[in-house]
């Protein structure tokens, strides 16, 4: 079985070299090569090199399960897979979360789409109060006090 | 928590915004509507809703309602991938609710989640030909009924009802499953099938099957499986009256919590106390109820998980001890109340099992033990002492009192028997150190060990603890081993971020001692340790 290489070159000019496997996770890349972008390399000019080091870390980790799983009943290794993702998004800054957030978008994959966001949700706006999210994620309050009065009254349930 | 510079989060487009609000209940995310101008109508786009009315009193539930009504308005006709609404608490005219649920099944819906009181179910629901996941309940009078012609769930994979009422009974139930052509997970859960002249579980794509009731005293008349692809079992109910039809060709892991009714209790009871009486020796054995088929029914499952009462349901239940060849793991969950007579025989019937597991030690101290147990020995044939078993777990009782020697003994017991036994993992869910250090000295102390070399690890919440026996006395805590030997295996580092100290205890000439293989066989076991992480 030969295993293909593929080169991806992130925005600052960073070159990574990963198996096809890896890469094809992303549904974004196999039209890249379709398009024949570029001969070899692949240029992905919205993935800055720190971030695209995190999409592969990612991707990585997730076709090893994939592969290794030889059917029945996996859920050890599902959770297994649970608890690397949920320690792997704890260790990245806000800023890393979105961009990653964006990359994924960009790149369409979608289960790393769906936990980025999903860890936004869960720990940026879940359980706090207006105020403390408008704060964290620097939104700036543009309502006067009548315009925010009448949104409130618009979805009277969701703020009982 | 840091800011986010302000380029990032609103430069954001609005579909990303409102993804990640999907991931929020519709109540929170709807909270967002007053952030700024910009967030006003972004939760509207969602594409999960999840109703979920927690509340009391009228003028809250009219206002729930409202509420539901609203954002489905705003919704139009967009696509909707789940729509989930729990207001059992609240009694929304069945009207309304059915023009909400043909609103989202017209909408492409592939999840849609109900838990409603006193509502018949709109029969379009078991038409949908987008439908992946239908959950229906907890509830109360939820009703089924619907013609055969009109089940067809082409998309269906998982289906999970809880309490439903079946107009037809368990013709009705017959009725769903035969619409569920690609059905794949099944979750019932007290669906009062002990009221039902049959329960028949035939559906033969079926891969997980969650059969659940809770303790009630009726035991079913009968209850039949033809599940050729089934690989996970879960069954918790009372024994039914027979088993006419046990298909379970492709089963590898199963969680069987069978109990028997009172009446069956009590005539147990009576059979247990009398002196002398034991499943093995008594030919004839005392019977309250008839298991026996269900058991050959899941023989060839590689991974079994018994609940303390299963084992009373397998001494009196059925005419001889089910033969598991290709059992490698076995769970057995152990209480005071409850007796260990058909361990032996079953152990005795699990050639090549690897793997046992005891949720808690403690027994009931019956006659029939053998020598699996410590209690009491009669002139039986051994059945631990030709055991195949490597791997030995013990998860310590709740209640786990050091001055209660019978676990240790009951250890003891197993080191000092059990020829192949190559670990032994002891699990003690406990934050106190020095009793954690404390029983791992005493189980060093043991003697006379059986096998040529056994590994004995303890684990806490935040010690690991192994040393390798036969081994010197000499102990040396707190030592730390070298770099390279020191990692720890993904596995346990993602399980339990609280493990504090790493601490061995080897002897120093032990040269294939390494942090591995107590994480190792920590990180690959599977559902049973759960009962202590979680």
């Amino acid at each position: 079985m030969s295993k293909k290489n593929i080169v991806l070159k992130s925005s600052n000019g960073i070159i990574f070299e990963v198996e096809e496997a890896v890469a094809l996770q992303s549904e974004t890349i196999p039209y890249m090569i379709e398009d024949d972008c570029a001969n070899d390399t692949i240029p992905l000019a919205n993935v800055t090199g720190d971030i695209l080091a995190l999409v592969i870390e990612y991707c990585k980790k997730h076709v090893v399960v994939a592969d290794g799983d030889g059917g029945g009943s996996s859920s050890s290794s599902q959770e297994d897979l649970k608890n690397w993702d949920a320690q792997f998004m704890n260790d990245l800054d806000q800023s890393k979360i979105f961009n990653l957030l964006l990359a994924a978008d960009f790149l369409n994959i979608k289960t790393l789409f769906d936990l980025t966001c999903q860890f936004v949700a869960d720990t940026m706006i879940k359980g706090k109060s207006v105020e403390e999210v408008r704060r964290t994620l620097n939104i700036e309050k543009d309502y006067t006090s009548e315009e925010e009065a009448k949104a409130r009254q618009e979805n009277e349930w969701a703020f009982k | 928590m840091d800011l986010v510079p302000r380029d990032i989060i609103s430069g954001l487009p609005d579909p990303l915004i409102s993804h990640i609000l999907s991931f929020l209940p519709t109540k929170e995310a709807a909270s967002t509507s007053i952030f700024s101008k910009r967030w006003r109508f972004l939760f509207a786009s969602v594409t999960n809703l999840d109703f979920v009315f927690e509340d009391d009193g009228d003028e809250a539930c009219t206002s729930f309602l409202k509420f539901v009504d609203r954002v489905l308005a705003l919704q139009g006709n967009a696509l909707l991938r789940r729509f989930s609404l729990n207001c059992i608490e609240c009694y929304p005219d069945p009207v309304l609710v059915t023009g909400w649920i043909h609103n989202v099944l017209g909408r492409g819906v592939s999840e849609l989640d109900l838990s409603l009181s006193e509502c018949p179910l709109p029969p379009r629901i078991f038409a949908s030909k987008t439908l992946v996941r239908l959950r229906l309940g907890p509830t109360e009078d939820l009703s089924f009924s619907v013609d055969a012609k009109d089940v067809f769930l082409p998309n269906l994979k998982t289906l999970d009802i809880d309490s439903v009422v079946f107009q037809e009974r368990g013709f009705g139930f017959i009725k769903l499953l035969a619409g569920c052509p690609v059905l794949e997970e099944l979750f019932m859960m007290n669906i009062g099938w002990a009221n039902w002249r049959f329960c028949s579980v035939y559906v033969k794509t079926l891969k997980r099957l969650t059969f659940f009731c809770e303790d009630t005293d009726e035991n079913p008349q009968s209850v039949s499986f033809d599940t050729p692809n089934l690989e996970y079992l879960e069954y918790s109910d009372s024994i039914a009256g027979m088993y006419p039809k046990v298909i379970f060709s492709s089963l590898v892991e199963a969680h069987i919590g069978l109990r028997l009714s009172e009446d069956q209790s009590a005539s147990a009871n009576i059979f247990s106390d009398e002196e002398g009486y034991s499943p093995e020796v008594n030919e004839e054995r005392a019977m309250v109820g008839n298991a026996t088929y269900f058991f050959k029914g899941i023989c060839n499952v590689r991974i079994l998980y018994l609940s303390a009462k299963t084992l009373e349901v397998l001494t009196f239940c059925c005419k001889e001890t089910p033969v598991f060849n290709n059992l490698i793991q076995l769970t057995i969950e152990s209480n005071s109340e409850i007796g260990w007579d058909i361990l032996h025989g079953l152990l005795m019937n699990c050639p090549n099992l690897e793997t046992l597991v005891f949720k808690g030690l403690l027994h009931k101290r019956n006659n029939g033990c053998g020598d699996l147990c410590c209690c009491k020995r009669l002139k039986h044939p051994s059945c631990i002492s030709s055991s195949p078993v490597k791997v030995l777990k013990v998860i310590m009782s709740e209640n786990y009192d050091e001055e209660d020697p019978r676990e240790i003994e009951q250890m003891k017991h197993f080191l000092k028997t059990m020829p192949c036994l190559e670990q032994l993992i002891v699990y003690y869910n406990t934050s106190y150190d020095p009793a954690v250090f404390d029983l791992s000295k005493k189980l060093q102390k043991i003697d006379g060990i059986a096998s040529p070399k056994c590994m004995i690890s303890v684990i806490s919440q935040n010690l690991s603890l192994s040393s390798t026996v036969p081994c010197s006395l000499a102990m040396r805590w707190f030592t730390a081993p070298p770099e390279e030997e020191y990692s720890l295996s993904p596995a346990i580092e993602a399980h339990s971020s609280s493990l504090a100290i790493e601490a061995y205890c080897s002897s120093p000439s032990d040269d294939e001692y390494s942090s591995s293989p107590a994480t190792e066989a920590y990180g690959s076991s599977s559902s049973d340790d759960e009962f202590l992480w979680l």
